[in-house]
């Protein structure tokens, strides 16, 4: 039984992501947050792009292209974008360096469009470099697998060995030379991507799935996954990525190196050069608001509500709103929101949207079966300042 | 040259908070009685912890520790290096050596400090800047080498002096440096230990770290946080043989000891434990014993959560499932952390211990953290249990680890313990980076102009020098694949680039296996300045109470060794050589002994930095006012005196076993032919040394490059030297020296080493140009024939002498 | 924009700045002031500082805004820039009511 019959037979739904199909959703979107919120949520991740840029060449062909700083030491990785040549964000991207070889983990375009992304821009910015590189779709042979929640270290802990309890965040390991177990994840909880070979996949989803019953684990589909994004605030290329705003609106600066060239810096160097008008802020508000919605001070028009939904984790409504630089900051009250014809009163805060529990977690002292005693904070962070 | 009888402790000297003397400090350990407590000899009311391992001043000559550093009294000693000639004394009249029996000059001392020159260098910081002639003085004597002359001179050791400074795990590095000196027959016998005071700076620093515990440290129990302390612990380690002859038993072997970088933070440990995992691999595999076999473990055990946990991992890694049978304890419990003092003290604990048949506890144990050792020894007293071998391990901030693996009993103790045969050493490949940029240097120095230009005066306070010979802007990021530059303070800069350029000029790629087999050693001067001044500015902005934690953690010694290593992935063998001016060429002669006689590593890169921070000119500045003006030489090696120009650079040379299978290297450019250390007085006989280890004679040297700073007496020693050794024939060879061009700095003994290289890639020699006429030397490089043999020299008042033999391949 | 909002803005966007000048000035963030967004995380992603730089930024902020940070901030108080010149701004605030 492969792995992806075995979503099919927990009654997955799928849909697309970044262009690919992936799991969305297998029971509800309350109960799935639960469990990445308050245990452990276990996906699979075909959407992600996986690849290895490997040869001489694959340092000095990623340094032209990828605008992150290069300065990703063996086993560690680095959250950034690739952008087009108008500096708006292609894809979500992890770049690991293993052993000098490059992993790249890519949302936001299929893993062919992106290696002809890559292997047009390599040829055109660095020939020289592009003559020794190799592009490999770890996808024809890897499946992706994800836990995510606060008490993810336990249950890998107890399947692979205590070590990886000490594991720091964006870095990585190979438990076996075909496998690749990455500290990383978008849901501001402990998270592990599991890169494994497409036969070992499905056995592993199982073993998770059966050592993780005590830990209350649930299988999530992306929906919840990226709704714990939006209230954890990292970037989604689905959503607020497909806009057409740059880094610099997306508060994604830094995820950029601020002294080398890269694709889209060009662009970007001409965005600053004319101004910067618009950033993103955190919204709040008790009422429903919507993507469109204009936002307001008095009368005076101040923005656009991008994305917005009723938060699972706080039960009030959150949102991405795109606003004018002078009033882009947290912690103002006096603003609304014009949704369907009413007038919604709305706050701006400061993200995130939620206390994670797993910053209150000490994987050296706690346990899930022992969580009483920990001292959570409210999940809703409390307004602070005037 | 080569002796390979297993190294011997014979004598121990210590001086803790649980007692001084060891006599003293076995009834505190067997009393099972903290040292630590709440008198500490400053005011703790700035903190919110305030406990700490002091020692007893009653139990210590009147006055010993309360006397500052005494900058207008030439021989008054700093309490450092008082404290710890009571242990090196102890440790040698207990051994039962003496001057009449042994050679003045066949006795070595090495000994380890976190913060030896701390003490001194804080008063220079709070001194009135306008007070430039007792800043001057104080600033001398912060040199970490100072202490270890300061002990030398008592105790009148005049052999090799080394200076250890890898932080908390500084005295374990100095074990094993001391009996890589055995090895290479550079002593007959070594006293080795290692000092630390507990002064106000300290204990700030760990205290902003947030890592002092509220209560007297019980590491691997709750809570967790460790406690600082301070003491001296010294031994005296001998081979076997020697002690036989003279009829004496050893207290102990080391058998074996390994080293490793972690590479992966300037403070925390590498969580994982491989890190540590490396240097315990490497001490059992140095001494041919395996896991199953040690049957105690004395930890590095501080108590800060990250510590104690990494060093758990670490023996999960190494023992396997044998872990749960593995007794073991930290003596920190009793001590605190004596920083550099630790390691020897813990080693010595644990030799008394296993001695009687005990093993130490950990003291102060109330609940376990959940993840930790199994056969915790917690207990008030030692464990009656015989161990076979024990195995003790260091850590230390910039990511060094240290281990040896011990044996009290005699029939533990194998005649022999070399690992390997002695093998040939090679320089794959050199660089360097000061004045000139970092390309070039040949060129630079065939040209002969010098190099300093003027600066800008940009401090009101005090005059700076009209002139310095500073490294152009480094464009590190092309240099240095993948670095990352942010908060690098210049020193590390500097190191990291000269290392960098090195493996490529070996054509060394540092990648997969080989980053665990290639390791950084590494020559240091003085603290680094940025990181120093932003300490003491944090300071004297915000109190003690609320220093820089960043800034702390930077001015360790190996900060910058450290963070070199972890940019390049040089995670092998490490080891960090506070010899002033002499470090760099220290670590290279401690490099190539290292290779030649141990396995663990497959090459290392050797050598020094050192910068001109606003102090050090201002301190020229007083000390030369008339030195230098732009583009005019000042003469080397002449009688009158001259005011030298100040310089900084770095330079590094990767040294690897002759015919080792390195992946990409390139054919080498040296060889290693021989090489001598000796104490101040022995320039002569470190050169003797080295042309007799590379079984050459005197005229067989075709080039000479020495190391002088420019002033009539640096000069005169090593004129001096040269001429007992070559007598007449001195005057045909080429004698260079970078500082011509370059100006003096405590890298120039590095500098002038792969300025030497550079002579033999080239086969034609360097000259001095503007030296005024020398009627023994020749500064013209006129020699017509073919230079394939080259000496490299250097001395230094305190840190002694070294001599280096490098021939063409 | 109405006086009120004006000021608290104004005020703001003062304790922004100086927060921005610790972050590049005693924490290095190899960035321009512009280009470090308020939202961005402080640890681990985001600017990349380490527990060691937290220590830093909590008494270089203190210092510079004579206020005193509770005692478990560093728990889950300090996130992003905007969390901490929350935190600057309600602290004044604490302070100037007392």
């Amino acid at each position: 039984m492969t792995l992806a019959s075995r979503l099919h037979a927990l009654g997955a739904v799928w849909g697309l992501s970044g262009g690919v199909a992936t799991p969305r959703r297998f029971t509800s979107i309350e109960a799935e947050m639960a469990a990445i919120r308050g245990s452990i949520g276990l996906s699979a991740l075909p959407h992600v792009a996986c690849l290895r840029v490997e040869g001489d060449g694959a340092y000095d062909a990623l340094d032209r292209v990828c605008p992150a700083p290069m300065h990703v030491r063996n086993g560690t990785m680095r959250h950034t974008l690739l952008l087009d040549e108008d500096g708006i964000p292609l894809v979500d991207l992890y770049l690991c360096n293993d052993d000098d070889a490059y992993l790249l983990l890519a949302e936001g375009l299929p893993s062919v469009t992106l290696i002809a992304y890559l292997e047009e821009r390599f040829a055109a910015l660095a020939p020289d470099a592009a003559a020794s590189v190799s592009i490999r779709d770890l996808g024809e042979t890897h499946a992706l697998l994800s836990l995510d929640g606060p008490f993810a270290w336990e249950l890998l802990a107890a399947l692979e060995g205590p070590e990886l309890v000490g594991f720091p965040y964006l870095s990585f390991y190979h438990p076996s030379p075909e496998r690749t177990y990455l500290r990383a994840g978008k849901t501001g909880e402990f998270g592990y991507h599991l890169l494994v070979p497409h036969a070992e996949a499905g056995p592993l989803w199982d073993r998770l799935l059966d050592a993780g019953r005590p830990f209350e684990i649930a299988p999530v589909g992306f929906d919840a996954i990226d709704h714990a994004m939006l209230e954890s605030w990292f970037f989604s290329n689905d959503h607020e990525g497909a806009l057409g705003l740059s880094p610099i609106e997306l508060g994604l600066q830094w995820r950029l190196a601020a002294d080398k060239d890269f694709v889209g810096s060009e662009a970007l160097r001409a965005r600053r050069a004319a101004g910067v008008t618009e950033r993103i802020a955190a919204i709040t508000s008790d009422g429903p608001i919507a993507a469109g919605d204009p936002l307001l001070s008095g009368d005076e028009p101040i923005g656009t509500v991008l994305r917005a939904a009723r938060s699972v984790t706080r039960g009030d409504h959150v949102a991405i709103g795109l606003l004018d630089v002078d009033h882009a900051h947290s912690g103002i009250d006096s603003y609304t929101a014009l949704h369907a014809g009413a007038v919604v009163p709305v706050r701006t805060v400061s993200a995130p949207f939620v206390n994670n529990r797993s910053l209150a977690v000490n994987p050296q002292r706690h346990a899930f079966a022992r969580r009483a005693e920990i001292a959570f904070p409210p999940l809703r962070p409390a307004p602070r300042g005037r | 040259m080569s002796r390979a009888a297993t190294a011997v402790i014979t004598g121990m000297g210590a001086v803790a908070s649980i007692g001084v003397g060891l006599d003293a400090f076995w009834r505190g350990i067997a009393a099972g009685k903290t040292g630590i407590g709440a008198s500490l000899r400053f005011s703790t009311e700035a903190y919110a912890v305030r406990l700490g391992a002091s020692l007893d001043p009653t139990a210590l000559p009147p006055g010993l520790l309360d006397s500052a550093p005494d900058p207008d009294h030439d021989h008054a000693i700093d309490p450092c290096a008082a404290i710890a000639i009571l242990a090196a004394r102890e440790a040698v009249e207990r051994s039962g050596i003496t001057a009449a029996a042994l050679r003045p000059d066949r006795l070595a001392i090495v000994m380890g400090t976190s913060a030896g020159g701390l003490h001194a260098r804080s008063a220079y910081e709070f001194t009135d800047p306008r007070d430039r002639g007792r800043r001057h003085r104080l600033l001398d004597r912060s040199g970490f080498h100072v202490q270890t002359a300061a002990v030398a001179d008592a105790l009148g050791l005049d052999g090799p002096r080394l200076t250890i400074s890898t932080a908390c795990a500084s005295s374990t590095h100095a074990l094993a440096h001391a009996r890589d000196l055995l090895r290479a027959d550079l002593a007959d016998a070594v006293i080795v230990g290692g000092v630390d005071l507990l002064i106000e700076e300290t204990f700030a620093g760990f205290h902003a770290m947030g890592a002092i515990s509220a209560a007297p440290c019980a590491p691997f129990s709750l809570p967790v946080g460790m406690s600082v302390g301070e003491g001296a612990g010294f031994v005296v380690l001998e081979r076997l043989d020697d002690t036989a002859r003279r009829g004496r038993e050893p207290l102990a072997a080391v058998l074996g000891a390994g080293s490793s970088s972690d590479g992966h933070h300037p403070t925390a440990p590498d969580p994982t434990g491989l890190g540590i995992a490396r240097a315990l691999r490497s001490a059992l595999d140095d001494a041919g014993v395996t896991p199953a076999e040690i049957g105690y473990f004395n930890a590095h055990g501080t108590g800060t959560e990250a510590n104690d946990l990494a060093e758990w991992r670490a023996l999960q890694r190494v023992f396997g499932v044998g872990v749960d049978a593995l007794p073991v304890s930290s003596t920190k419990s009793y001590l605190g952390h004596t920083l550099g003092a630790a390691g020897i003290l813990e080693i010595i604990a644990t030799v008394l211990a296993m001695r009687r048949g005990l093993l130490p506890p950990t003291l102060g144990f109330t609940a376990s953290r959940g993840h930790g050792p199994i056969d915790l020894i917690a207990a008030v007293a030692p464990r009656p249990a015989v161990a076979r071998y024990a195995l003790k391990s260091s850590s230390a901030f910039g990511g060094a680890n240290a281990a040896v693996v011990l044996a009290v009993d005699a029939r533990e103790i194998p005649a022999i313990t070399a690992s390997i045969r002695a093998s040939d050493v090679v320089i794959l490949g050199a660089s360097a980076i000061a004045a000139h940029g970092f390309e070039g240097l040949d060129a630079a120095l065939r040209r002969g102009a010098p190099l300093w230009k003027s600066i800008a005066a940009t401090d009101a306070l005090v005059p700076l020098p009209p002139v310095a010979a500073r490294v152009p802007e480094l464009p590190l990021a092309r240099l240095v694949r993948g670095v990352d530059p942010r908060g690098m303070d210049t020193i590390t800069r500097f190191l990291t680039a000269a290392a960098a350029l090195a493996l490529a000029d070996a054509g060394l790629v540092v990648r997969g296996p080989l980053r665990d087999r290639v390791g950084l050693y590494a020559g240091a001067g003085r603290l680094p300045w940025d990181s120093a001044d932003a300490f003491w500015d944090s300071i004297r902005a915000r109190g003690f109470g609320r220093l820089s934690a960043p800034a702390f953690s930077r001015i360790v010694m190996n900060a910058a060794a450290g963070a070199a290593a972890r940019t390049l992935s040089l995670l092998g063998p490490t080891s960090l050589f506070a010899g002033g001016p002499l470090g760099g060429l220290q670590a290279i002669l401690a490099a190539a002994d290292r290779l030649a006689h141990h396995a663990d590593a497959d090459a290392l890169v050797a050598g020094a930095a050192d910068e001109l921070g606003r102090g050090m000119l201002a301190d020229h500045a007083f000390s030369h006012p008339d030195a230098g003006r732009e583009g005019l030489p000042f003469p080397l090696y002449g009688a009158d005196h001259q005011a030298p120009v100040r310089g900084e650079g770095a330079a590094c040379v990767v040294l690897a076993r002759a015919g080792s299978p390195l992946g990409g290297a390139k054919r080498p450019v040296a060889r290693v032919a021989g090489s001598g250390l000796s104490g101040p007085r022995g320039l002569a006989t470190a050169i003797r040394i080295a042309l007799q280890s590379a079984e050459i004679s005197p005229g067989d040297v075709d080039a000479i490059h020495g190391s002088a700073d420019g002033l009539v007496a640096s000069g005169r020693a090593e004129i001096d030297a040269l001429r007992a050794v070559f007598g007449d024939a001195l005057r045909a060879i080429p004698l260079a020296n970078p500082a011509s061009v370059l100006g003096a700095c405590d890298s120039l003994s590095a500098l002038t080493t792969v300025a030497a290289i550079e002579v033999l890639r080239s086969g034609r020699a360097h000259p001095i140009v503007g030296a005024t006429p020398h009627p023994d030397l020749d500064f013209t490089a006129s020699t017509p024939r073919p230079v394939r043999t080259v000496l490299i020299i250097a001395a230094d008042p305190a840190a002694g002498s070294a001599a280096l033999v490098l021939t063409a391949p | 924009m109405n006086p009120a909002l004006h000021a608290r803005i104004a005020r703001r966007k003062e304790v922004i700045a100086r927060v921005k000048k610790i972050l590049v000035e005693s924490l290095y963030v190899p960035l321009p002031p512009d280009a470090i967004d308020l939202d961005v995380a402080l640890f681990g992603s985001g600017l990349g500082l380490d527990s060691v730089d937290a220590l830093e930024l909590v008494v270089a902020t203190e210092s510079t805004f004579g206020v005193t940070f509770p005692e478990d901030v560093l728990r889950h108080g300090l996130r992003t820039v905007n969390s901490l010149v929350d935190l600057v701004v309600a602290l004044q605030d604490e302070k100037a009511a007392a």
